[in-house]
């Protein structure tokens, strides 16, 4: 097979793909774009797919494996045709990565270091809680206060810090995994 | 004659790829597809030996496209590109009558295999 020829078709369609996704991500975050969502979502992560793909054959394994890792980070929200709020963060910072990987294939013609900050990103789910668990989880969490050194300790926010989040629960009770700022 | 073959991907790279491998192989590229739409369509109008489907394609996956080209023809040969990952769509792709399943990234003996494997099948099964 004819290398050259492949590497310049695999920038050029992986560049129009990660433009896809964008857009595919600016329709998500559209306030109305709700019904639109499990296109977008679909359309990244066929474009995931593809990505994927095309680096697999040109033995990019850097770029398949966080491609293959982001396909599947976006299938269980593919399923249900939801992307939660928290996970537009670690969405951003994959298909940012890609884009620099691509590039970095333009520029040298090698595979690109691997992204691990982004794989390991990747490792939190980003379908949000199921609907049941979330119930469950802020009855709890109103029932039981965090435990402070082996005791339970009462939340009483304090007076000069009422607005701050220093006054909040550690973040292992107050927010899901994988939450974002 | 040789076999007269279409291929359906929606990645032009992967199009380009396997029209490389099967003409190298002797084989006639009668139509190239983007979507499982037009997948069925090609089929329709080109009657080919074999229909080459991706699994994963925008309009109309290959799955559907499979039944539908079944549908229209209970014996048409159709073998399915797939990725790592994707074992239980190519077992319900065989059950809906795929011929036979070739893995990306495509290897040239592979995919050659797998067209002879569809042809040979197609003959027994004609």
């Amino acid at each position: 097979l004819n290398l050259e020829k492949y590497r310049a078709l695999f920038i050029e369609e992986a560049t129009d793909h990660l433009a896809e996704m964008t857009r595919a991500i600016a329709a998500l975050e559209r306030p109305a774009g709700d019904g639109d969502a499990p296109r977008a979502i679909d359309t990244l992560f066929r474009m995931a797919h593809s990505i994927k793909g095309m680096a697999a054959s040109l033995d990019y394994h850097s770029v398949s494996t966080l491609a293959h890792r982001l396909e599947d980070w976006l299938e269980p929200a593919r399923a249900r045709g939801v992307l939660a709020d928290h996970a537009f963060g670690a969405l951003y910072l994959a298909v940012g990565a890609l884009e620099q990987m691509v590039a970095a294939v333009a520029r040298t013609g090698e595979a690109p270091a691997e992204r691990r900050d982004v794989l390991e990103r990747l490792a939190q789910p980003a379908e949000p809680p199921a609907a049941a668990d979330r119930k469950k989880e802020a009855g709890r969490r109103r029932r039981r206060p965090p435990r402070v050194g082996g005791r339970r300790r009462r939340l009483r926010p304090r007076p000069h810090c009422r607005a701050s989040s220093a006054c909040a629960p550690s973040s292992s009770t107050a927010s899901s995994p994988g939450s974002e700022s | 004659m040789s076999a007269r073959i279409v291929i359906a991907d929606d990645a032009a790279f992967m199009r380009e790829m396997l029209c490389d491998i099967v003409s190298e192989a002797g084989y006639e590229i009668v139509a190239q597809a983007r979507d499982g739409e037009e997948a069925v369509v090609a089929f329709r109008e080109h009657q080919p030996d074999v229909v080459t489907l991706d699994i994963v394609m925008p309009c109309k996956s290959g799955l559907e496209a499979l039944r539908e080209i079944r549908a229209l023809c209970p014996t048409a040969r159709v073998i399915m590109c797939t990725a790592l990952g994707q074992e239980s769509l190519v077992k319900e792709a065989m059950d809906a009558g795929a011929i036979g399943y070739v893995v990306k990234p495509f290897r040239p003996d592979e995919v050659v295999a797998a067209l002879s494997r569809a042809l040979e099948k197609g003959r027994e099964r004609a």
